[in-house]
């Protein structure tokens, strides 16, 4: 499998508190990532790296066959990036800013432009810093997917937008990808609207990516399992155990990692007895993930 | 690319090279007007006086001219966290240069006011036989300085960027030990000396700054 974005031992230090620790991440050719993760978990420090505007102080970042952030401008011309707050010039109008984008973009479509700033419903005359939130997602997108990009990495590109914007910026985004095949990192913190969208997951915090599979893998391979006389030893277990509480009686609540319906035999003989498996939506496999990570980090530190 | 920038740059700037231009069209124009009345023209000496008022005025406003449009162009990526200029396809290296140079011509419309307004000044009055009115020649050192001015302080901005007026701060207290230096080690003074007077008189880097600024010479 081929990757758009690849990072290998990446490390980079902001202030005294935050750090991101030899960060491994694969992002695949054609697929939508979700890159999950909590408010200053390094979701947007990270792309910020991956787009060749922090340097790491140690690893590597090729992002479509770019090492960055030395070759950044040869990989930033194929690729669409929309950040997380209003980053365009406010002095400009809506017309200006897309003359403005266009000229630094071989690639750019005047057509599909004028078609998007059309159904977005943007005039042309009014000035960037008097654009609603909704209006300067909306023209955001507009600029990222007008270059016709190979990779759209977008920065929780729906926060604090309202449903109706929400949808036309996501019908956008969804339309161009199958469209043309491209690969998109979206980060949000937006667990179901990553749910709808993505196929790939990585799930970052406190700097550390703690997983990173594909999204079918995420939503069906963790479960919640009610056990009776539940082993001590879990060494031989064929899953992953996220977490162990006890439960009622004597029962104890295991969430697992990577499950598969044949695994039910493996606690017949380890004598235990398995009372259910309870599927687990994407946002509870994701804080289950979260708090899997935060107790290794916490028993590792 | 540069013809957008360029445009940027003037709708971000154009307040301030409007207010500029106007001051240094100006400035030749009243400070004749207002002098003439006292010191008639008779004397070729108070005339050349003149003349070297018009000339400050005209290197403070070109100097503040260059420092505002580098501070303000700075100013301009900062308010928007310079996310925008890092994720464009173009080298850093390009960038600023694409960016000192449209800088670079827009310095050009204080220079060109001050230019008219020197040559409206020198026509209205007849010069003596032994002097002559510098309207080219004050502006073109105008726009010499305004971008030397520019130079140094973009230069300071995006090398230092928030950090700039810290950096400022150490240039100006460096510059002061410096000047106390002179006083209290023995033998250093002549060095001091001599490396001020390479950095401030012609040609040396900040030459254009310095010495005699006037509209009307011999």
């Amino acid at each position: 499998m081929s990757h758009a974005i690849t990072i290998d031992a990446l490390s980079y230090r902001a202030g005294r508190h935050f750090a991101i620790r030899d960060l491994r991440m694969r992002v695949p050719n054609g697929s939508v990532y979700g890159f999950l993760g909590p408010n200053g978990s390094g979701k947007t420090t990270t792309i910020r790296l991956i787009l060749g505007m922090l340097a790491p102080a140690d690893g590597t970042i090729t992002v479509l066959g770019h090492d960055m952030p030395r070759g950044a401008h040869h990989a930033l011309a194929r690729v669409g990036y929309v950040p997380e707050r209003l980053h365009l010039y406010p002095v400009l109008t809506v017309a200006e800013t897309m003359r403005y984008h266009a000229s630094f973009y071989a690639s750019w479509d005047a057509a599909e432009a004028e078609r998007l700033r059309r159904a977005f419903d943007l005039r042309g005359e009014q000035p960037v810093g008097r654009l609603s939130k909704g209006e300067a997602g909306k023209l955001m997108m507009l600029l990222a997917l007008s270059v016709r990009p190979e990779l759209l990495v977008l920065d929780e590109p729906t926060d604090g937008l309202d449903p109706v914007v929400r949808r036309d910026v996501l019908a956008a985004l969804l339309e161009y990808v199958s469209a043309h095949g491209a690969t998109v990192l979206v980060s949000s913190h937006l667990v179901h609207e990553q749910e709808r969208v993505c196929d790939w997951i990585g799930v970052m915090d406190g700097g550390r990516l703690v997983a990173e599979m594909p999204m079918h893998a995420f939503r069906s391979g963790i479960k919640r399992l009610r056990i009776a006389g539940a082993p001590a030893q879990t060494a031989p277990a064929p899953f992953g155990i996220l977490a162990r509480r006890a439960g009622a009686g004597r029962e104890e609540e295991w969430v697992v990692r990577d499950w598969r319906d044949d695994m039910t035999s493996w606690f017949a003989s380890s004598e235990a007895a398995l009372r259910e498996v309870v599927d687990l939506d994407l946002e509870e496999s994701f804080v289950e993930t979260l708090r899997a990570a935060r107790d290794a980090g916490g028993r590792a530190a | 690319m540069f013809g957008h920038t360029l445009y940027l740059q003037w709708k971000w700037n154009r307040d301030f090279l409007a207010f500029y231009t106007l001051i240094a069209f100006a400035t030749p124009l009243l400070i004749l007007w207002i002098a003439l009345p006292h010191v008639g023209l008779s004397s070729a000496r108070e005339l050349v006086f003149i003349g070297g008022v018009v000339g400050s005025g005209i290197a403070g406003i070109s100097v503040l001219a260059g420092i505002t449009v580098a501070w303000q162009g700075y100013g301009m990526d900062e308010r928007v966290g310079h996310i925008y200029a890092l994720s464009l396809p173009i080298t850093r290296a390009r960038a600023l240069a694409i960016r000192a140079s449209t800088a670079l011509g827009l310095l050009m419309l204080p220079a060109v006011g001050a230019w008219a307004g020197a040559s409206l000044a020198v026509g209205q009055i007849a010069l003596p036989t032994t002097l002559h009115g510098y309207a080219g020649s004050l502006a073109g050192r105008a726009l010499l300085a305004s971008w030397l001015a520019h130079a140094c302080v973009f230069a300071l901005r995006y090398s230092a960027g928030r950090r700039a007026k810290v950096v400022l701060f150490a240039l100006i207290f460096a510059s002061g030990s410096l000047a106390f230096a002179t006083e209290a080690v023995p033998g250093a003074r002549g060095t001091i000396l001599r490396a001020g007077d390479f950095l401030i008189s012609n040609p040396g880097p900040f030459g254009a700054f310095f010495g005699r600024w006037t509209l009307i010479d011999v």
